[in-house]
Parts: C-alpha cells; sequence; structure tokens
C-alpha cells in the first residue's frame, strides 16, 4: 500500500510517530561522533543518565565489533570510519543498559552530508541467531550421532563377520580333530587351526589398534604413527613418506591424541579424494610448537564447494584442534593438491 | 570343510604365462583393466595379493595386502562366488569404497570378479574392471576363463 503525503506537516508527522514508537533503535550523530538525538527504542544501547561528553565516539564505546570477512565480532576496517559499510546493513554486536551483548542488524547512514550528520539504527536479531545457532546446532548433532552409530555398526559387523567367523571356523576345525586317527592328518590339522588362530590374532591386532592404538600411549606419537602408516600401505595401497623429528618424545596425552586423530583424519582424506600414490607426512617440534603436515600433490578442492563427503570430517578436525588451542590449516588447490597443517603450541 | 594346505599340490605359478594370459583375456573382452590376486604362501591363512596387473595406472596395487574376507579378492576368495558390480558409485556409498583399495588406486567404475577354483579350493581372483564410467560388455556374464587359465574352473 503506497501512501500519498501531500502536505509536508504529514510526512513529518509520520516520520516523527515512526520514530517515537518503532522499536528500531535510532541514533542521530554529529561529525565527533556525539549523540545528537535518539529515539525511545534506542535507550536499551545509550541511556540518558550516562555522561557521554569526553567520549570521541559513544558508538564505540557501546559496540563489540561487526560482522565481516575477517571474524564473528571484529574492529577491522570499523564501520564508523569506512564508507563502503554504510551503505547496506551489516550485522553488528552491541553492549545493552542490561549488560548482555547481544546481536542487531546495523545500518549506519549519512543523511547530511553538508554537516556530517549520521543515523544508526539497529535492530535486534537475537532471536533469529539464536534459531540459527540451534539449527546448526542440531545439524551437527544428527551428523555426529550417525556417525558414532555407523562406527557402532562398523565394529560390530567386523566382530561378527571376521572374529566371529574365525573363531567358529576354529570350532568346527577342533571338533574334527578329535576323530582323526592317524597321526599326519592330526599334525596337517593342527598347522591349518595354527594358522586360523594366528590370522584371528591379527584381525582382533587390526581392530584394536584401528580403534585406538595402545602404542600411542605406550610409546608416544612416532611410534604410533610409524605402525599406523605401515597399515596403511598395505590396506590402500598408498605410500607414506613420513618425517620426524621427534624421536621418543612424549606430550600431553591429550595433545598427542590430537595429533594422531588430526593427521589421521587428514591422510584418509587424500586416500579417498587426492587420488595420489603417495602422500608426504612431516612431524616437527619448532619454537615450543609442534607441527604435523600432511601434503598430497593430488586434485585438490574447493574450500567452499558442497563437501564431497559429510563435511563432518573436516569439521572434526577443527574442534579436536581447538581442544589444544591448536590451528589446522587446509590449503587447497585444482590440481596441485592439498596441505593440512597442524600447529600445536606447547 | 577342510582345510587349506591342499592348495600346494601343483606348482600352479610357475606353469602358466599369467601376464600373457591377463593382457589377451582384457583385451579380448574389452576391459580396461585386468588383475590377477593370489594367497602368497600355500594356505588360506596368508596374506592377499594383486600378483599381476594389465592396464594399470600405477603400481599402487603392489603396497596392497589383502586376507580373506577383506578387499575385492578377500571377498571372492571367500564367497566362491562371481561378484558384480556394474556401477561401484551406485552399489558403493562413499564411506565403503576404501573397503575396495583396488577400485580406488585403478579409479574402478564397474568390474567383474571371478573365482579361480582349483582342487576344490579358491586359488585366486581375476579381476576385469572399467573406468570412466565404461560400462561393462555385454556379454560379461559369458566371459571363461577356460580357454586362457583352463587349469582354473569358475566353480566348485
Amino acid at each position: 500500500m503506497i501512501v500519498q503525503v501531500n502536505q509536508m506537516e504529514d510526512m513529518t508527522e509520520l516520520l516523527l510517530q515512526y520514530f517515537n514508537n518503532t522499536r528500531e533503535k535510532i541514533v542521530f550523530v554529529d561529525n565527533k561522533g556525539k549523540v545528537i538525538a535518539k529515539n525511545q527504542a534506542a535507550k536499551d544501547i545509550i541511556s540518558n543518565d550516562e555522561d557521554y561528553r569526553d567520549m570521541t565516539n559513544v558508538i564505540c564505546n557501546r559496540c563489540d565489533g561487526y560482522t565481516n570477512e575477517f571474524d564473528l565480532q571484529s574492529c577491522k576496517n570499523c564501520f564508523l570510519e569506512a564508507e563502503e559499510v554504510g551503505n547496506t546493513s551489516f550485522q553488528v554486536f552491541m553492549k545493552t543498559n542490561r549488560g548482555t551483548i547481544e546481536p542487531f542488524t546495523a545500518t549506519y547512514q549519512t543523511i547530511d552530508p553538508v554537516n556530517d550528520i549520521k543515523v544508526f539504527t539497529l535492530q535486534n536479531v537475537s532471536p533469529q541467531i539464536e534459531r540459527h545457532d540451534k539449527m546448526y546446532q542440531r545439524k551437527m548433532m544428527q551428523k555426529t550421532i550417525s556417525a558414532q552409530e555407523n562406527e557402532r555398526k562398523r565394529i560390530s559387523r567386523e566382530l561378527h563377520d571376521s572374529v566371529v567367523q574365525e573363531m567358529l571356523n576354529i570350532d568346527v576345525e577342533l571338533r574334527l580333530l578329535k576323530y582323526q586317527q592317524e597321526i599326519q592328518d592330526l599334525v596337517a590339522d593342527s598347522k591349518h587351526i595354527e594358522g586360523l588362530m594366528s590370522k584371528l590374532i591379527d584381525d582382533i591386532r587390526n581392530l584394536s589398534v584401528e580403534l585406538r592404538p595402545s602404542s600411542l600411549d605406550d610409546l608416544g606419537l612416532d611410534a604410533a604413527f610409524k605402525t599406523y602408516f605401515k597399515q596403511v600401505e598395505s590396506n590402500y595401497g598408498m605410500e607414506i613418506i613420513y618425517h620426524s623429528s621427534l624421536d621418543a618424545q612424549r606430550f600431553d596425552n591429550e595433545i598427542e591424541t590430537v595429533v594422531y586423530r588430526v593427521v589421521q583424519e587428514a591422510l584418509f582424506n587424500a586416500i579417498k579424494y587426492a587420488n595420489v600414490d603417495k602422500v608426504e607426512i612431516d612431524l616437527h617440534y619448532n619454537r615450543n610448537r609442534l607441527i604435523a603436515e600432511v601434503v598430497d600433490r593430488g586434485t585438490g578442492f574447493i574450500k567452499t564447494d558442497q563437501p564431497q563427503g559429510t563435511g563432518l570430517g573436516i569439521y572434526g578436525m577443527y574442534e579436536r584442534a581447538e581442544l589444544v588451542n591448536a590451528e589446522v590449516n587446509v590449503d587447497s588447490q585444482i590440481g596441485r593438491g592439498t596441505i593440512v597443517t597442524l600447529e600445536v603450541p606447547i | 570343510m577342510k582345510g587349506g594346505h591342499a592348495l600346494g599340490s601343483l606348482p600352479l605359478n610357475k606353469k602358466i604365462d599369467y601376464q600373457a594370459a591377463l593382457n589377451l583375456i582384457r583385451t579380448r573382452e574389452g576391459f580396461d583393466f585386468a588383475g590377477l590376486a593370489f594367497y602368497e604362501q600355500e594356505n588360506q591363512v596368508s596374506p592377499i595379493k594383486w600378483h599381476y596387473v594389465s592396464g594399470n595406472l600405477n603400481n599402487r596395487y603392489k603396497l596392497i595386502v589383502l586376507r580373506k574376507g577383506k578387499g575385492l579378492a578377500g571377498n571372492v576368495m571367500k564367497t566362491g562366488k562371481r561378484m558384480i558390480i556394474e556401477d561401484v558409485n551406485q552399489i558403493l556409498l562413499p564411506s565403503e569404497k576404501h573397503k575396495y583399495p583396488i577400485v580406488l588406486t585403478e579409479l574402478l567404475t564397474a568390474m567383474v570378479a571371478i573365482p579361480l577354483w582349483y582342487n576344490r579350493q579358491v586359488y585366486g581372483v581375476l579381476l576385469l574392471g572399467q573406468r570412466d564410467g565404461n560400462p561393462l560388455p555385454l556379454a560379461h556374464g559369458d566371459i571363461s576363463i577356460a580357454d586362457v587359465l583352463g587349469i582354473f574352473k569358475e566353480e566348485d
């Protein structure tokens, strides 16, 4: 519906009503950043009783950063100074008088270029952000639960298909053994059972190493990686070129686990997606930082594209790294390959 | 069932030119890749490896070590039945592909794996595969190993 405004008084009246009754917070500032007018709604953010006379910019005082390409709450390229930000709405975090920090959709525009008067408007978007967070959380939770369930399925199947099968096999062979009269047959069958047993032991050992290598706890990263890479070579036909300057150096159990799992995930991604015949893995300790690098010269990928898998792998790497204040950096170029770097402060 | 120790009765490896047989069957049947897997030693608990290949992209097959029940060859060794996958992307979930390393290393998109029976045991596996979504040859149901690998049978 378009309301035709003929009289200037009508317009002023309407604007005034809007200004006074809207829940949108409206603040006018002069060229020094001082508040020259604000509406009732804006009192949540900028109250009357505070003395702002000595402040350079009132907005800045209540602002907790805005969302830009650098961060969720950033002061880089501050919108109060940058011209280009003001032309569109953006998201900003403001301190309220209740002491909370809440997200708002904001605009910051010059309305009077001659006197350099600006208007700053705010609309609270907490419910939307909360909803968004909840949706994201739920999505990640669903993925985590399904990953957990799949892992259980895999272990259960592994136990059922290989371990139980082999044990049944041995069981039958043992029963038959009772009836062997000839010593030669007895020896031959015993040897066969011996073979079955050693395969079974191998199977269980592999399963156990896959779940969590005891060598990681007993001997440390270097030893655990050597065993794991050997397994990867024969399981996936992938050559692993491994360099480490750690030797038997030990770190916190938590850190070792994070390094092991992040490298494992990065390597597994290379196996699944990179289409290469070798992967280089480098582990070194330098100036109080433990650095692990997984390098493949394969197909590479575009980070912003929809992931080929669930996307949970990379998410998990970041989550794990955060546990020990470490940083994961994934650098990938189409046709050039991928480098995953993990840096753990010690 | 009887133990695996009956396998050693013939020095099969030395009597047949497996490489020539493999090249022949691959080109004749119109496949991109062919491979032959055998047990490392003459018993069924020993590791399984790809011993001969034809039309391979790389030498990663040499690194792959399987067990009975594991991987493509290991599965066919266990079941003793022909295994046909007409479209890898339809049959295998992305999370399952890595269970068949030869599919990953040779980028296979369709394949036929045939058990090689000898003396009532599965002695090896013949794998014939396609890449780039090439369909299996129409006559893949009739592929016979009788003339080139005649010492083996496909069934017990």
